[in-house]
């Protein structure tokens, strides 16, 4: 049980609660050193839409077993937002910095195949992760955005959307299953280790990403899709 | 332990929220099954997530948010068990219609049995977990195919139908929980089935 966090709770003090926030504010382009603002106060700063906001860490907050009990006041613009700078995060940030360190480990001489495979593995990944971000950031999301403008297409509705959307962390699971079961011994252990948290910090960073979409944005898309709907009779 | 295990989505609908919280918390922690449930308190938001997504169970208050309409919610979501939730012995007469019921002096015991014995009525495949080490004739298809051979050589090379290849094929990646074929070749070069 979490009690939820409130617009005039200052937002300093959530993240001293809950370190993890951190990655939902950078995300929604706030940046560190608010004193003691609110949260409401530091949303209207960024132009972020406080109750989002606010459903967004309290969902994660729960440790994503509680969602907000009214859908309807979700800013779908701002989700899609949030949604597409955690993939710019992903992808232009975690995973080049997480392949540089990987090959920086398994560099060592004389090449063992082993390594080698690790990191074909390492980019197999990467590039399905990319092209599964990519679909929502060229397909998913402009057809939302046509939505929020009033236009229902009549080819694509996100239940469609959602029954694939599969999470992407149980072969980012595998993949650090063989580096802790195959990796030849390296003489770097502690730099090793250091990138396997990494991977760790990774999966859970991407379950949150992926629960956000399907229990938070994809119910909230599914609710503008009903009144459009509705009101098209 | 963290296998693959398939995760059990579970809504649950529930007034009272010590109930709500404590059942959630109760699902987290089952063992032998995996379960993300997720809890809501109004029904705008039980009509939102079961329009936008599949669950496998709802675990609900015949009188949620007012009252539940079973009949309703069996015609739009006839492949969801429904589970009630009752918070006093009396109200057993209100789960007809139900899948089962759940009451609040149950233990995790009897919801992981309820999960259980429900999976095992619509599960069409067995998933018996086999152990994961690797027969002879396994470790000879991982070898080939590690080598870089297609299922119709190894098939060819081992006197097998493609079918068979496939089918062991599907075994190993099930055993060592590998799908790819990069990290099949690691545990073969790993396991000395290969030289390199």
């Amino acid at each position: 049980m979490t009690d939820d966090y409130q617009a005039n709770d200052r937002l300093a003090d959530l993240i001293e609660d809950n370190y993890r926030l951190l990655q939902v504010i950078s995300r929604f382009g706030m940046s560190l050193g608010f004193g003691d603002k609110t949260v409401d106060e530091v949303c209207r700063l960024y132009g972020v839409d406080t109750i989002t906001f606010l459903a967004i860490i309290n969902f994660m907050h729960s440790g994503y077993t509680q969602v907000a009990e009214d859908l309807n006041n979700l800013s779908v613009a701002a989700l899609i937002d949030y949604l597409r700078q955690s993939h710019v995060y992903f992808l232009d940030y975690v995973f080049p910095r997480l392949r540089r360190d990987l090959r920086i480990v398994l560099s060592g001489k004389p090449e063992n195949p082993i390594n080698m495979l690790i990191m074909r593995e390492f980019d197999n990944y990467s590039a399905e992760l990319n092209k599964h971000m990519k679909y929502e950031d060229e397909n998913l999301f402009p057809y939302v955005e046509q939505l929020l403008d009033g236009h229902i297409a009549t080819d694509f509705e996100i239940s469609t959307f959602s029954k694939h959307h599969h999470s992407m962390d149980s072969k980012l699971r595998e993949l650090k299953r063989i580096l802790v079961k195959y990796s030849p011994k390296v003489t770097s252990r502690n730099e090793l280790n250091a990138v396997l948290y990494q991977i760790y910090g990774c999966e859970d960073e991407l379950d949150a990403h992926c629960k956000a979409e399907d229990y938070i944005f994809v119910p909230a898309v599914y609710n503008l899709e009903e009144k459009l709907r509705n009101a098209n009779g | 332990m963290q296998t693959d295990k398939e995760t059990i989505h579970i809504l649950v609908a529930e007034n009272l929220p010590i109930v709500r919280d404590g059942l959630v918390s109760q699902l987290e922690h089952l063992t032998t099954v995996h379960v993300h449930p997720v809890s809501i308190s109004t029904k705008q938001s039980l009509r939102s997530l079961l329009g936008a997504r599949n669950f496998n169970f709802l675990f609900i208050s015949p009188d949620f948010d007012g009252g539940f309409d079973l009949s309703e919610f069996r015609r739009d979501y006839a492949s969801i068990p429904c589970i009630a939730i009752l918070s006093e012995l009396k109200q057993l007469r209100f789960c007809n219609g139900y899948y089962d019921c759940i009451t609040i002096f149950d233990s995790a015991e009897k919801i992981l049995s309820l999960i259980i014995n429900y999976q095992k009525t619509t599960q069409t495949k067995s998933s018996v977990e086999s152990p994961d080490v690797l027969s002879t004739r396994e470790k000879e298809i991982l070898a080939c195919l590690a080598k870089g051979l297609s299922n119709k050589e190894v098939a060819d090379k081992l006197c097998l139908s493609v079918y068979t290849v496939m089918t062991h094929r599907r075994n190993i990646c099930q055993k060592l929980q590998i799908h790819s074929l990069s990290g099949l070749t690691i545990y073969a070069i790993a396991n000395k089935l290969i030289e390199v």
